[in-house]
């Protein structure tokens, strides 16, 4: 069922171009005034100077230390990390250390802006992939997010004191621990019995995340306003069915990890110093940003595909087997 | 026959016979000086330094209470011209006994003090000294008090003085008996424990130097490290059965007690410390260094098990250090040295002791990422610069950090070329930057100028003291950035300008005059002049100032010389319309084009943005390669830089090889006429694009 799940969802993700580049578009065109800004910072900052010879072969640590000096605004973002091949492993690190919402205000109120953005779509995509619509238009897209957001906003503000328990709960057992470790003096020791402690926490929010993945489809297929309603029924799924729940969670996950992986492993350096190059290097990583799309879109259709059969429903979504009768 | 009795005439003989004897027994306690190396003749001999205050330590370890019980005899001698009363006495541990001491203080000011709010009752730190003794038995524990000579912090415990009961001459001896017991600290800086691991370092009450201008003997200050004379210590060390031991010194027996404690007995001549430590988790590693024309060094390592990988990383940089430090200042004389990795957490690592350092590494360290190589060579380096060449750390900190720092990144270029910039990742939450696994990430660096890694932390704080204010009054949070990152800047600065050979004939002259010695700031400076044969009192007074340096190129133009506007014809003023130009033809200076070559007049404004002048070249090169190199020696403020040539000019660069390492931005040293900031500007962008779209997918996992 698993693995059936998962071949549906992506076999869903990677049968709609449109809605991919749609998808992509969304992101890219979030990202560009942040961009354009920050190539007028650099520029001005690169000036007249030779330094910008330099740049072109690589990444000059003392320039970069010019323009990060006593910069907390957009310049302090620009660093190693975020410049290279590692960039997706820094963000699976700031999201693990609890750190996404410590950012640049500006950057963590974009963020907070796409995310609205895609609850919106995902209303729109659980109804259209529920009702077998493989390859959603648009414009029925846009009405079906714009029928379900209230209903998917209300289980937004339902999840907000689960998130913030967690995370809560999460830094109190570490405060815990680190007080607990004070005396270890093996790095071995306290990575291991980190895992062990941040592992179980991982688990516990992905819980969360999928109680309340599931009570999106539940409401949205389900036409179920309320969202505590919802809820239940969102809780009533993954307890009833968790191997099924958390192997299709898990198989997405391990996707990522290895696309994280892969994206890592390509460090080529930072020599591309003409326009194709920069623009080869650039494509390569939104090819990776499109991947990471794919495996999104595989998660929602995976979990829409896995509710469906739960119900006696078909789990490859046909244009006759919706559940949603309307 | 006197007028007095017989009974009276033998009770004054006995009375004169017993102040004789009272007096015989005094004077053995201030006995004449010369024999500093406890009456062997053939240790006199091989004497390398004054040996004018030595140790002999007995101390018990109790790991249950985490304690030392120690009594000490100290014998020291006045070798100045001027006697004293007095003996100061450091008890660096009292810096950790409350928050009121000014080590916790300044430690609050430069901002470490956040970390350190949950204190418990057994992290706490003390020295106390229950007697002082002279050699006759005169108790001396009386005449014991607190001296806070630096900020009359009258709740500082950090230095003790004790007034003698007569004052010892210029040349005399002095013995002193100590008994004193101490709560070992959970480390706040380099010493202390954390579980079975103990790393004990500045333990002891340990003398002040004596001085032509009296004691110097300052308190304990977050920023500083230590001073003290050298000379002999013979140190007993009794701990648990089964703890392995490392001490400054070579191990001159091993008794197991019968009671589960076993004795280490441990000697050195001419150190100025002593330290130690134990622990039961420790694998040692024995090596050998050997290198043609310098003498031969036992290397033993006590590492942590968990990095028994890395054994031979930190032995090779050990060796590396031995080879490249002796070679160039000085041989390494002690024919051993123990390195030691501390445990994870501990804050013990990265120091230098006599003949013993800590390192310090990671689990996961890739190789080229400079650690730990760069803390290995370092930590050994300084057991020249500051083991031995032993100058004041409290007042001129950056003799041996900075001329070290310089040391330790040759020696790293040297040894293992170019390192590459390494990031950590996934550490514990709430831990930024000290993430468990490290990757290199190619394409970031510093170029043909790895030094210029040190512009970055120096910076921020390149005005913030004159340098040669002394290091305990630097302002906490800056001072580590003068001491080690500036001097190392100026110092690389003069290699540029003299070349090599003349800065280390500098610094091995330092270190064959001063080793086993105190120099002074103004002793190196004497010495970098005689050395050089130049005289290098300007440049010195400047960087010891807290003068800043930056040199830019302000603006370039370039223009033809053919005149345009209104001209003399004769008796009329006739109008020149402006020329057209041709690019191309003007860049290559066209042979093949008809008329006269147009020459241009090329115009380059350089600023010295800094208060610092130091003698630069700005060079312009031409659109045809031709360059021309003008030298500006003078303290203006800026100068104009006019060409005519027969090419347009492409660009400017003032110090165009660098020289001045102490630069506070080399980027805006040059510029192009037709600058070309765009497509560098989106290389960059784009790749953080990539990164910011990724982080704004983030946001969406949780709704």
């Amino acid at each position: 069922m698993v693995t059936r799940a998962f071949a549906t969802g992506l076999r869903v993700a990677v049968d709609s171009p449109k809605l991919l580049v749609a998808l992509w578009c969304v992101l890219f065109l979030a990202a560009v005034p942040f961009g354009l800004m920050m190539q007028q910072e650099i520029q001005e900052a690169i000036g007249p100077s030779r330094v910008g010879q330099t740049l072109l072969e690589r990444m000059d640590l003392v320039w970069l230390g010019e323009f990060r000096e006593g910069s907390d605004g957009l310049r302090s973002t620009l660093q190693p990390a975020t410049t290279s091949a590692f960039d997706f492993l820094h963000n699976l690190d700031l999201v693990l250390g609890g750190r996404l919402v410590l950012q640049h205000p500006a950057l963590v109120a974009a963020g907070a802006g796409y995310a609205l953005l895609w609850l919106f779509l995902l209303g729109g995509l659980i109804d259209r992939y529920g009702r077998g619509e493989n390859r959603p238009g648009l414009s029925q897209l846009l009405a079906a997010a714009g029928r379900n957001i209230l209903r998917l906003l209300g289980l937004l503000l339902l999840s907000a004191p689960f998130y913030v328990g967690t995370a809560l709960g999460a830094m109190w057992a570490l405060k815990k621990l680190a007080q607990a470790l004070r005396d270890v003096t093996s790095e071995a020791t306290l990575l291991h019995i980190y895992l062990a402690v941040v592992i179980p926490l991982l688990l516990i929010l992905a819980l969360v995340m999928l109680v309340f993945d599931y009570a999106k489809v539940a409401a949205v297929l389900e036409d179920e306003k309320n969202p505590l309603k919802a809820l239940r029924r969102g809780l009533r799924f993954v307890t009833s069915r968790p191997l099924a729940v958390g192997g299709l969670a898990a198989l997405v996950v391990t996707c990522t990890l290895v696309l994280i992986a892969l994206r890592t492993l390509m460090d080529f350096g930072t020599a591309e110093g003409t326009v194709i190059g920069v623009l080869a290097v650039f494509l390569l990583g939104q090819l990776f940003l499109l991947a990471r799309l794919v495996l999104r879109l595989t998660l929602v259709a995976g979990e829409v595909s896995l509710y469906r059969s739960a119900h006696g429903q078909p789990a490859g979504l046909t244009s006759d087997d919706s559940i949603v009768d309307r | 026959m006197s007028d007095l009795g017989r009974g009276e005439q033998i009770a004054k003989a006995i009375g004169v016979a017993a102040i004789c004897l009272l007096a015989a027994l005094a004077g053995r306690a201030w006995a004449a000086p010369a024999d500093t190396s406890q009456g062997s003749a053939a240790l006199e001999e091989s004497a390398r330094s004054p040996r004018n205050a030595n140790y002999t330590i007995e101390v018990r370890l109790d790991t249950s209470e985490r304690r030392l019980e120690g009594s000490q005899t100290l014998t020291w001698t006045n070798i100045q011209a001027q006697p004293t009363s007095e003996l100061w006495v450091h008890l660096y541990w009292n810096a950790f006994r409350n928050r009121h001491s000014t080590w916790m203080r300044e430690d609050r000011i430069r901002g470490r003090a956040e970390s350190r709010d949950k204190i418990k009752e057994g992290d706490w730190g003390y020295l106390e000294v229950d007697s002082v003794t002279l050699e006759d038995g005169t108790d001396l524990t009386g005449s014991m008090s607190f001296r806070s000579p630096d900020d009359e912090n009258e709740e500082d415990r950090t230095v003790l003085v004790v007034a003698l009961p007569r004052p010892v001459a210029p040349g005399e001896t002095v013995s002193v008996q100590m008994k004193w017991r101490s709560k070992i600290p959970r480390t706040f800086a380099r010493t202390g424990f954390r579980g079975d691991f103990y790393f004990i370092a500045h333990w002891f009450p340990q003398l002040g130097v004596y001085q032509a201008n009296g004691w110097n003997c300052h308190q304990f200050h977050a920023g500083t490290e230590f001073f003290s004379d050298y000379g002999v210590y013979d140190v007993s060390l009794r701990v648990p059965s089964g703890y392995v031991l490392g001490a400054t010194g070579r191990p001159l027996a091993v008794t197991d007690n019968g009671d589960g404690t076993t004795t280490h007995r441990y000697r050195q001549e001419d150190v100025h410390g002593f330290t130690w430590t134990t622990s039961p988790d420790y694998l040692e590693v024995l090596d050998h260094f050997e290198h043609d024309g310098l003498p031969p060094v036992d290397i033993r390592l006590l590492l942590q098990p968990e990095h028994e990988a890395q054994a031979a990383r930190h032995i090779a940089a050990t060796k590396a250090a031995l080879e490249h430090y002796g070679t160039w200042f000085g041989a390494y004389p002690y024919g051993h040295v123990t390195v030691i990795d501390p445990a994870f957490g501990s804050g013990a690592g990265g120091m230098e002791y006599p003949t013993l350092f800590t390192a310090g590494t990671r689990l996961f360290n890739p190789e080229g990422g400079g650690n730990p190589e760069g803390v290995t060579i370092h930590e050994a380096g300084h057991q020249f610069w500051y083991g031995l060449v032993g100058n004041n750390e409290f007042e001129s900190a950056w003799l041996d950090e900075g001329l070290n720092t310089f040391s330790t990144a040759r020696t790293e270029r040297v040894a293992y070329g170019e390192s590459v910039h390494v990031e950590r990742f996934l550490g514990p939450p709430g831990n930024a930057g000290s993430g468990f696994f490290a990757v290199r990430v190619k394409g970031y660096g510093y170029g043909d100028r790895p030094y210029l890694e040190r512009l970055g932390p120096y910076r921020p704080d390149a005005a913030s003291d004159r340098q040669d204010t002394p290091s305990w009054r630097y302002y906490p949070g800056s001072g580590r950035n003068l001491t080690y990152s500036k001097t190392a800047l100026w110092l690389q600065t003069l290699e540029n300008w003299l070349g090599w050979e003349t800065l280390q004939r500098g610094m091995s002259t330092f270190f064959a005059r001063w080793k086993f010695r105190h120099p002074t700031a103004e002793d190196f400076f004497a010495v970098a002049d005689e050395a050089t044969e130049k005289d290098l009192r300007p440049f010195f007074e400047s960087v010891m100032s807290s003068q800043t340096f930056d040199y830019g190129i302000q603006s370039v133009a370039t223009f033809k010389t053919q005149n345009e506007g209104f001209v003399e014809e004769g008796d009329k003023l006739v109008y020149l319309p402006p020329s057209e130009d041709d690019d191309e033809k003007d860049a290559e200076g066209d042979a093949e084009a008809s008329g006269p070559k147009k020459t241009y007049r090329s115009e380059v404004v350089a600023r010295r943005y800094g208060d610092g002048v130091f003698p630069v070249d700005v060079l312009m090169v031409f659109k045809d390669k031709h360059e021309i190199r003008v030298p500006w020696n003078d303290d203006a403020r800026w100068r104009l830089f006019t060409q005519t040539h027969t090419a347009k000019l492409d660009y400017a660069v003032v110090d165009p090889e660098g020289v001045l390492a102490l630069d506070l931005r080399p980027s805006n040293n040059s510029a192009q006429v037709k600058a070309t900031p765009g497509l560098p500007a989106w290389k960059w962008t784009a790749r953080w694009t990539v990164w910011l779209q990724d982080l704004l997918a983030a946001f969406a996992l949780f709704v």
